[in-house]
């Protein structure tokens, strides 16, 4: 049965528990960082940052307005990152869990053609293995019957793991709760990911790739037909 | 607390001031959501706009050090619209007392003030009393002297024109803030202050508390579910240790440390025993003799008689007028006058104000120990930047101690309630907990006098002192024991027996109690009940998540003080559906009451308001420093030249020292630090950053000092997000990245913009290319009344860095 | 018996998960599981088709009820005996099949209910306990098979009267509805939406070994005395499985399995996991502990 995981970030306030809960199950090591004029650190996702608390902050007339978003793979239901894969085996789909997994065979893949299949601008590469790296839904601890750290790591309840159907249900009852204090409250993607999010405002006030430009059905022929690859430009031209 | 973290889910209006309630104290947000969720408003009031005011119902910008101008503004508001809660003012507080003739308020001073010793001679401000001693009252509150008209009168000038050029905060978000506010004023609401360091951290930090106290009693806030005023404390258990007397001008639960002119018992008991006349009037402190003893008993044990006044003269004495909080303390030190000691759970060099100057303090000493988990800038102060190690004489011997996983012991919350924590793990390597090294220390130190002698022998061979550390033990001696067999009543108690209650606390020796407001936290029939987790309780209990089997709250477990000022003079509540106690077929139900007296208006009833000596909250409390109700003052630095409220810029009666040339100022509006500083901690990082700053995955998240602006200022110093920048003050500088954002707003005041930056204090050397301390540029001046030093605004100016050696 | 609804109600998909889940991750336990899983799947079908509480449930005094007194204190269960044939039409074969030792007598005590020389009523009787002979049965038997056959019964009617009580505190370690004593504890996660910041413990239910009946109960003390000393408490676990646990107390002896559901993503069924804490509650009898109450396995 398909898992899913909720991300209700009207009860997030950027502690950054997932974010140092991830990276402390999974050993990573830590990266050197540097104060960039924001408190979003390490600035974008990596081989050894595979969730990152992503910050924004608007000003509106007089009001601010402080978002946060926990960024990290969605697991999409029909992954385009697999549809563009060339290498077998380097990334599958887990059957009991539709998590999307990437194996030590990425390495024989093209991080570019990858990453420009995805939506969200997830995938990254270790300089070292050449491996490409993003989340697995922490699939051991799945398996071992445990939550996602993520999930386990947060304090403010922001986040649940589940059923997807239980996960949906969830998620839409939440959405309904939160629409009276925020009308332009949505869900992202719902039904083409397992990380389901629930924004207050507008996505693009969150991130850039909070949402998928195109919420169509994602199949290997609209991605091999160069559907996303201006995103992927994006993407590049924001990173410089 | 007044009340405490659960309660907060009670009020129909939460307003956090001086505090980021939602990255510091976040289990204290979890109730203030509560509490939003069924309908409160949650105001936020803070220079910065930060995660606390993202999750508010709004937040107002103010210029940091104007909260008095903004609190008194909202004290006129409820005057002038009669939002108060008048039975409550009436009955309640001390609105009707008449005010001596000799008080008066000229031009910012109060009567009384001798302006070479900086102080007020406060039986200045005395109540009028008639022939018997009692305090002459008017209820008809006609009489111009009457504590309610001469609040209003000195109110009178925080109009919303000039408490909005003071503040910064336009007259519209004023008027929205007191209004939502001042709804509370109502009997069946309740509105709740939280505040933390942002209110106690200025030159008139208890002067901001003192204001929220008269707000509060205006509206009738205080004893009520969902009321009260707030310290939000945390982990580094600042209640727990302020009960035990961390501060030097007190000795455990509450009692001035004595001083020289109070040469025997009997002197220092006079001297600190309020008396009242009237028969209504609980006046609690009658019962401080007891305690005293008590603690004495504790203390010295046996050796402590009536003959030798309970060993009162081994206790070191005060000069009058003394002041060894740490802004002193380092001032003699940094002058040459201490030789060594201790620091335990403190980094001064990196978190008291004016760094550069405790620093060399340091140098000046032979040797210092230091209890600490981690290296940091105070353990290794000899080897900091621009120091030259083969040139420092201090001897510094770190201890390492057990960290908080590992030992066992209490620690009280906000909301006074004393929680017994496990140890985990054994304390690795050579590591101890500090009571341990204590216990070792003075057993070698009193085997080295048994055999050789020395100074002061009695003072340290009396003690009554264990052979090892044993924290529940500790938590029994804090409770107290019977010194022998004695009858109280009806009732007999054998010698070792635990005293149940401070009720039974006695003058006569025998009784001991390490600290009185502990008594009855540890009891023969029920054990620790700081161990207690409990969560049963009565339906009406429930009501208003009282938990009373939860922990143990002092005093005597009652979770919401001044209670009896929650019901009217016949002990019904003023509001049913959260009441707290109730008066119920002849007996109270609810909350421990404040004392078992029947309701007010019966007889042998008494008045709420227990601790004050006339029974009544202080509108007027003649007992403080710097005046009898609280006056805005410009903080020490300041961007203005003039202060529109009076001639007076500065409190008159603030605590400065001069030991060093770091203990200086700049002039009124100086051209040279245009800039307001201010302060803070953050989420990522605890306190000064010593222990968090060597957990990488924390310091890859927040690796560096930064100082948050706004994009006018940024614009003004050609700065861009992202730039090294140099923040000067008179005292110091510090390399920073610039954070230029939004959610700091530039002010107007009086006509001109003035900015604010803000900067965290977790950074230091010791962890290399993250900063250093912030604490070099801010000042040693402090409240007059704590001596908390003014960390949350002092003037600075800044610009891009041309070389950065810092980051 | 109505037919099965075409969901598999949750209760159900629970059992087996758990049960699949068990066997592959304790092959040793196959035997065992495989004789109870098909007892405890066939008894949860009968569960939920079974009547409930037929009426207006007994009154309950608030005041008394947070004394301490149960909400069968005055009465008992309702009379379930006219559903017992059916009933045994279902699982008498399942235990036949699960347990070969015990089919002889199984089979006998199946011909005495269809001849009459046992009479429904007698049946429900032997499953509360009550001495009860049939020939060629032995007394532990014939009260362990009609417990199973009561069981399904008991558990639904107090599922009903439960909710009477929903809400009001209750500090007894005994059960709120039938005053029996727990014989498992669960630590569940208790998501509330309007938490802004989630406890991570989970709080413990203490689970009624007659009725399955969940109550909450404080976490640190022991059930059996109220001890609440951590010298005296006693946690047992095998590391490799660090949410299953036997909470004993040296202070009486006493002992209590505990599933801790706190860090996992699906709470297992409750009577699979005191399957699978078999060696557990081994382990707590060799070292001098005894249980709050039996498992219906105990006795086997």
């Amino acid at each position: 049965m398909p898992k899913a995981i909720f991300i209700d970030t009207t009860h997030c306030t950027a502690c950054r528990g997932c974010q140092v809960g991830c990276k402390e199950w999974k050993n990573y090591p830590p990266v050197p960082t540097k104060q960039l004029g924001t408190h979003q650190n390490p600035p974008d996702l990596g081989p050894y940052n595979v969730k990152l608390v992503r910050f924004s902050e608007h000003l509106e007339g007089d009001t601010v307005r402080w978002y946060f978003f926990p960024d990290c793979c969605r697991h999409c239901v029909d992954p385009p990152c697999k549809g563009a894969s060339s290498v077998e085996g380097g990334i599958i789909q887990d059957a009991a869990t539709g998590a999307v997994i990437y194996t030590e065979l990425t390495a024989k893949d093209d991080l570019e053609t990858i990453r420009g299949a995805c939506p969200y601008d997830i995938p990254r590469q270790d300089p070292k293995t050449k491996r490409l790296i993003k989340c697995d839904m922490c699939i051991d601890r799945i398996q071992a019957n445990l939550l996602p750290m993520c999930v386990k790591s947060c304090a403010m309840g922001a986040m649940s793991f589940g059923e997807r159907a239980d996960i949906l249900k969830q998620a839409e009852a939440r959405l309904e709760a939160v629409k009276k204090e925020f009308p332009k409250a949505s869900l992202l993607n719902k039904d083409e990911v397992a990380m389901i999010y629930l924004v207050a405002d507008e996505p693009a006030k969150y991130y850039k790739f909070a949402v998928a430009e195109a919420p169509s059905p994602m199949t290997r022929k609209s991605l091999l037909a160069g559907v996303f690859s201006p995103l992927r430009r994006m993407a590049k031209s924001m990173q410089g | 607390m007044t009340n405490h973290y659960t309660d907060i889910g009670n009020a129909d209006a939460v307003f956090i001031i001086g505090s980021n309630a939602a990255e510091h104290h976040p289990i204290s947000f979890r109730w203030v959501l509560k509490a939003k969720d069924k309908g409160a408003v949650v105001i936020h009031v803070d220079p910065k706009f930060s995660r606390t005011s993202a999750r508010s119902t709004f937040h107002v910008p103010l210029r940091s050090g104007t909260d008095i101008a903004f609190m008194g503004g909202m004290a006129k508001y409820i005057l002038d619209n009669k939002k108060y809660f008048a039975d409550y003012v009436l009955d309640y507080t001390n609105a009707s007392f008449l005010v001596g003739e000799s008080y008066s308020f000229k031009d910012g001073l109060f009567s009384g003030f001798d302006p070479a010793k900086k102080k007020y001679d406060k039986s200045q401000w005395a109540f009028e009393k008639d022939e018997n001693g009692l305090v002459k009252r008017d209820k008809t509150l006609a009489h111009p002297r009457c504590v309610i008209n001469v609040l209003a009168k000195h109110y009178e000038r925080y109009n919303l024109d000039i408490v909005s050029q003071v503040t910064g905060v336009s007259q519209e978000n004023l008027v929205k803030v007191y209004e939502a506010y001042a709804a509370t004023g109502k009997p069946d609401k309740a509105g709740t202050i939280l505040y933390a360091l942002g209110w106690t951290q200025h030159t008139v930090g208890v002067q901001n508390i003192r204001l929220a106290g008269i707000v509060q009693l205006l509206l009738g806030n205080f004893g009520v579910a969902g009321g009260g005023i707030n310290a939000l404390r945390g982990e580094p258990n600042v209640q727990g240790s302020t009960d035990h007397a961390l501060l030097y001008g007190y000795i455990p639960g509450y009692h001035n440390a004595p001083i020289s002119t109070w040469k025997t018992l009997e002197e220092y008991q006079k001297a600190n025993t309020p008396v009242t006349k009237d028969p209504k009037s609980v006046n609690w402190w009658a019962n401080r003799p007891k305690y005293i003893v008590s603690l004495l008993k504790g203390w010295f044990g046996d050796y402590a008689t009536a003959e030798n006044d309970f060993g009162y003269s081994l206790l070191p004495k005060l000069d009058p007028g003394m002041d060894c909080s740490h802004l002193f303390i380092f001032d003699r030190m940094y002058q040459g006058k201490i030789k060594g000691g201790f620091i335990f759970g403190h980094n001064p060099c990196q978190s008291f104000p004016n760094s550069n100057k405790v620093r060399k303090a340091v140098d000046k000493l032979d040797w210092l120990v230091v209890g600490e988990v981690f290296h940091n800038e105070t353990t290794d102060n000899w080897r900091r930047p621009g120091a030259d190690p083969k040139k420092c004489k201090t001897e510094i011997f770190l201890l390492p101690s057990a960290y908080r996983a590992e030992k066992e012991g209490t620690i009280s919350n906000s909301g006074r309630w004393h929680m017994w924590h496990y140890k985990a793990i054994e304390p690795i390597g050579q590591c101890r907990n500090m009571g341990e090294m204590f216990v070792q220390i003075m057993a070698k130190v009193r085997a080295l006098y048994a055999k050789k002698g020395g100074a002061l022998p009695d003072q340290v061979l009396k003690h009554e002192l264990p052979d090892r550390f044993d924290a529940e033990e500790m938590t029994r001696k804090i409770n107290g024991f019977f010194t022998r067999d004695v009858k109280i009543g009806e009732k007999e108690y054998k010698k070792g027996q635990l005293v149940p209650g401070f009720p039974l606390l006695q003058t006569d020796g025998s009784t001991s109690s390490l600290c009185w407001v502990y008594c009855g936290g540890y009891t023969e029939a029920e054990g620790n009940l700081a161990k207690r987790r409990d969560l049963t309780q009565t339906p009406m209990q429930a009501k208003i998540h009282l938990y009373p089997k939860f922990a143990w709250a002092w005093p005597m477990n009652r979770r919401v003080l001044y209670n009896r000022a929650s019901v009217d003079q016949n002990g019904n509540p003023f509001n049913p559906e959260k009441a707290v106690i109730a008066w119920q077929e002849g007996k109270w139900v609810g909350d421990v009451p404040d004392g078992p007296a029947p309701p007010m208006a019966m007889e042998g009833g008494k008045y709420p308001f227990i601790m004050c000596t006339d029974g009544h909250g202080q509108l007027y409390g003649p007992g403080r420093e710097d005046g009898p109700m609280p006056e805005h003052y410009e903080p020490a630095e300041t961007p203005l030249t003039v202060n529109p409220f009076s001639a007076q810029m500065s409190n008159p009666c603030m605590k400065t020292v001069s030991g060093s040339e770091y203990d200086v100022l700049c002039a009124n509006g100086d051209p040279r630090f245009p800039i307001v500083l201010t302060t803070y901690c953050m989420t990522e990082h605890w306190c000064s950053g010593s222990e968090t700053r060597n957990g990488p995955a924390l310091l890859e998240a927040e690796p560096q000092q930064y100082v948050e602006m706004s994009p006018q200022l940024a614009e003004e110093k050609g700065v861009k997000n992202g730039d090294v920048v140099v923040v000067e003050s008179l005292r110091g500088r510090v390399e920073a990245v610039a954070m230029v954002t939004v959610r700091i707003r530039p002010f107007t005041i009086m006509g001109k913009t003035v900015h604010l930056v803000g900067m965290p204090f977790a950074f230091g050397w010791t962890k290399p290319k993250c900063g250093d301390a912030v604490n070099r540029l801010t000042c040693s001046v402090g409240d007059p009344n704590t001596t908390i030093p003014e960390y949350k605004a002092c003037l600075v100016n800044l610009k891009k860095a041309d070389k950065v050696t810092e980051l | 018996m109505p037919t099965p609804a075409l969901e598999t109600p949750a209760a159900l998909r629970a059992i087996e998960t758990s049960l699949s889940r068990a066997m592959t991750e304790m092959p040793a336990l196959v035997l065992l599981l495989g004789a109870f899983g098909p007892l405890l799947v066939e008894r949860a079908w009968l569960r939920e088709a079974a009547p409930g509480w037929i009426g207006p449930g007994p009154v309950v005094d608030a005041d008394r009820f947070a004394q301490g007194v149960f909400v069968l204190a005055d009465s008992g269960f309702q009379d379930m005996s006219g559903h017992l044939p059916g009933a045994a039409a279902r699982l008498l074969p399942v235990m036949a099949r699960s347990f070969p030792a015990l089919e002889p007598e199984i089979t006998v005590l199946a011909a005495a209910l269809d001849s009459g020389a046992l009479s429904p009523e007698a049946l429900a009787a032997a499953g509360f306990g009550e001495p009860v002979s049939v020939p060629g049965v032995s007394a532990q038997t014939l009260n362990f098979v009609a417990s199973e056959l009561t069981r399904p019964f008991v558990e639904r009617q107090a599922q009903d009267l439960a909710a009477l009580v929903k809400g009001l505190p209750w500090q007894q370690a005994s059960c709120p509805v039938c005053g029996g004593a727990p014989n498992m504890s669960v630590m569940r996660r208790i998501r509330d939406e309007s938490e802004f910041i989630q406890a991570h413990g989970g709080r413990r239910f203490l689970r009624c070994s007659s009725c399955s009946t969940e109550w909450t109960h404080k976490r640190v003390s022991c059930p059996g005395c109220g001890c609440e000393e951590p010298e005296d408490l006693l946690v047992l676990r095998d590391p490799a499985r660090p949410y299953e646990r036997a909470d004993a107390c040296k202070r009486c002896k006493s002992f209590l399995l505990c599933l801790d559901c706190g860090e996992l993503a699906e709470a297992p069924d409750p009577d699979v996991a005191a399957l699978t804490m078999i060696a557990l509650e081994a382990q707590a009898r060799r070292e001098g502990f005894t249980p709050l109450a039996e498992h219906p396995w105990s006795g086997l």
